[in-house]
């Protein structure tokens, strides 16, 4: 009786794993069987989820630079092969991979969509511009694609406990300020980007327009020295070539040194690349950790 | 036929000058304060105005208006009087009603340069490292500059006599193998598409430093230019007329294309590539007050720096509080009312 109960469950499970699932994404949605095993990921932010979940991809649109992958994700990487630009992906690579699931951004590959599901079943979700709680929501997602929700769930729960244990250190009353600076200038990352939302999370305040509806506001030094926030988290682009151009400037303006983040000497550098681009659980912890070791 | 024509053009237009000047000047008078107080965050009245042009200017408020309104402003209304009069002695030279200073691949230069630069390309094949830390006005200027002098070179120049009908064909052929270069520089660069902003024209970042760098060349321009206003008179009535009556129609093209590409580089420079000033506002005038130079010019430079003052403070109520590039300000104004003028006929030489 009891091992005829073992093989029905066990069958059911195997049965299960085979037949296919429905996944709703930003797209058409997709079909899938088993668990892919040749993902190709176009986005930084969706390598997070792929390999919290044990994979490593075989392609990945990194811009071309692997630099500007979060250290705590290559050295979790296996070989991959660059596919190209996230803004212009190369189709051929990707199929040459011959990949049985790719994670596409609905933002910047709304125009391959098409061309990518003849290449493979495609997973299209927003990476650009959006919140923390997207991006935990989209982990699931992704696991459910990858077959492996489990895993990606109790990763999850323990992002939970290790956020809420940085939270008991990092609370204070002072306002943070998260903002990039490139050659264009520079730009405050607003109530709704990913940085201000783990801020938020860790339980902090953070110094944005609470009205901005976009996630990243171009600011002039007018507009900053209003926001003017207790700290200052900066993350230059631009750090290898000496510092962007206006921020050298914005040093030598006569009202800089009445910032508060000045004044109270906590203006700190962070890497613009787990800050803003690694929009992940990797990339938001580093940003707890980041946050634990500057606001000393 | 070509005198009659000419002669039609030197004859003021509808407003007659004095009128045009007078509505040029109250458009400045009341978009300098507007500009210097509109659009903040912090609350900006005329107090703080007050206070700060002829006060100690201690509060926060007067010290804002004095160290970014007052420079941002400035540097606003010297641009578009650069771009604008820039835009009438090109019109004037080429006698061509739809030259502008960007015909010189100006523009197209300075961002070129510039995103060269940024992406670390230069670098790359000149092995010069200290190339990608220089100042982005000597980088854009000089960007401006060569690109200008390219123009001049393959238009005629040195060696030969400027043909007009050449110049502006190098122009065109030139600024868009600069523009192909820079777009390809965007496409396989992300980085690079930080020079967006600037590309589009923009003022919000500049302060006093970039006052004290733009005014020399500005004013040596349009001293020039106030020079050469005579003889572009002449220059209207055709080369042998020209020639006929003493002077030199190639020289002058010489000297006023120098001017040109130094009053509209050192526009660029500061404030990237701003769009159509160069072009609507020497028409604009033209049909206000008519084709005779001396008049001209400084009616457009007196327009050319309050349509920009306005653009400015346009480009900052646009999406606030975020940003918009003002050289997309004056494009939105621009095209339209460029078209408006083209359609009543009214542009002067057209």
């Amino acid at each position: 009786m009891f091992p005829r109960l073992l093989y029905g469950l066990l069958l059911t499970m195997i049965v299960g794993a085979a037949q296919a699932r429905q996944i709703a994404d930003a797209g058409e949605g997709l079909t899938i069987e088993g668990q892919p095993q040749r993902v190709v990921v176009l986005e930084y932010s969706f390598l997070d989820a792929v390999v919290l979940a044990g994979l490593s991809p075989v392609g990945i649109a990194d811009d071309n630079n692997p630099a500007r992958i979060l250290p705590a994700l290559r050295e979790r990487l296996a070989d991959y092969r660059s596919v190209g630009l996230r803004s212009q992906p190369s189709l051929e690579l990707i199929a040459s991979l011959q990949p049985d699931l790719i994670i596409a951004d609905l933002n910047r590959h709304q125009a391959v969509y098409p061309a990518l599901q003849q290449i493979a079943p495609t997973l299209l979700l927003p990476s650009r511009g959006i919140e923390y709680s997207t991006v935990l929501d989209e982990l699931l997602t992704i696991g459910q694609a990858l077959g492996r929700e489990a895993q990606l769930q109790a990763r999850l729960a323990e992002h939970e406990r290790i956020m809420d244990r940085y939270r008991e250190t990092l609370a204070r009353d002072e306002s943070l300020l998260f903002a990039v600076a490139g050659a264009g200038g520079m730009t405050v990352h607003g109530p709704k980007a990913f940085a201000s939302g783990v801020m938020r999370r860790l339980g902090l305040r953070t110094a944005t327009p609470e009205q901005a509806e976009q996630a990243y506001i171009k600011v002039s030094f007018e507009q900053f020295a209003y926001l003017n926030p207790d700290w200052l988290l900066l993350g230059d682009y631009q750090a290898a070539q000496g510092g962007a151009e206006f921020f050298l400037r914005w040093q030598r303006h006569p009202l800089w040194s009445h910032l508060s983040a000045v004044d109270k000497r906590q203006l700190r550098r962070v890497s613009p690349y787990s800050w803003s681009l690694a929009r992940g659980l990797l990339g938001a912890e580093q940003i707890a950790a980041d946050l634990q070791e500057q606001l000393r | 036929m070509k005198l009659a024509s000419a002669i039609k053009a030197g004859q003021p237009g509808q407003f007659g000058w004095f009128g045009s000047t007078g509505l040029a000047v109250l458009l400045l008078v009341v978009g300098i304060p507007a500009a210097l107080l509109g659009g903040s965050s912090f609350q900006l009245g005329l107090a703080e105005l007050n206070e700060a042009l002829f006060g100690d200017a201690r509060s926060l408020a007067a010290q804002l208006i004095l160290t970014v309104r007052l420079p941002r402003v400035l540097v606003a209304a010297l641009v578009g009087a650069a771009l604008a009069v820039a835009g009438a002695l090109m019109q004037g030279m080429t006698r061509n009603p739809l030259a502008s200073p960007g015909l010189f691949g100006i523009n197209a230069g300075a961002a070129c340069l510039l995103v060269l630069v940024q992406s670390g390309l230069l670098t790359g094949l000149t092995g010069l490292a200290g190339l990608s830390e220089l100042p982005l006005l000597l980088v854009t200027g000089s960007g401006a500059a060569l690109a200008g002098a390219l123009v001049l070179l393959l238009g005629g120049g040195w060696c030969r006599p400027i043909h007009p009908v050449r110049l502006v064909l190098a122009g065109v052929a030139v600024s868009a193998l600069l523009t192909a270069l820079t777009r390809t520089l965007l496409i396989v660069d992300e980085q690079a598409q930080q020079v967006l902003d600037w590309l589009a024209g923009s003022v919000a970042e500049t302060g006093w430093q970039q006052w004290h760098q733009l005014w020399p060349g500005v004013l040596l321009g349009l001293l020039a230019a106030l020079l050469l206003a005579q003889p572009l008179n002449l220059l209207a009535l055709g080369d042998e007329a020209s020639a006929g009556l003493g002077q030199s129609p190639q020289r002058l093209r010489l000297q006023v294309a120098l001017v040109v590409i130094l009053l509209a580089a050192s526009a660029v420079a500061v404030a990237g590539p701003v769009a159509f000033v160069g072009l609507l506002v020497p028409h604009l005038c033209r049909g206000l007050a008519g084709g005779d130079h001396r008049r001209l010019l400084p009616l457009a430079a007196l327009f050319g720096a309050a349509l920009m003052v306005w653009a400015d403070l346009i480009s900052r109520l646009l999406v606030f509080p975020s940003e918009t590039p003002v050289g997309i300000v004056t494009a939105l104004i621009g095209a339209p009312g460029f078209l408006w003028l083209t359609c009543r006929g009214r542009g002067g030489l057209v």
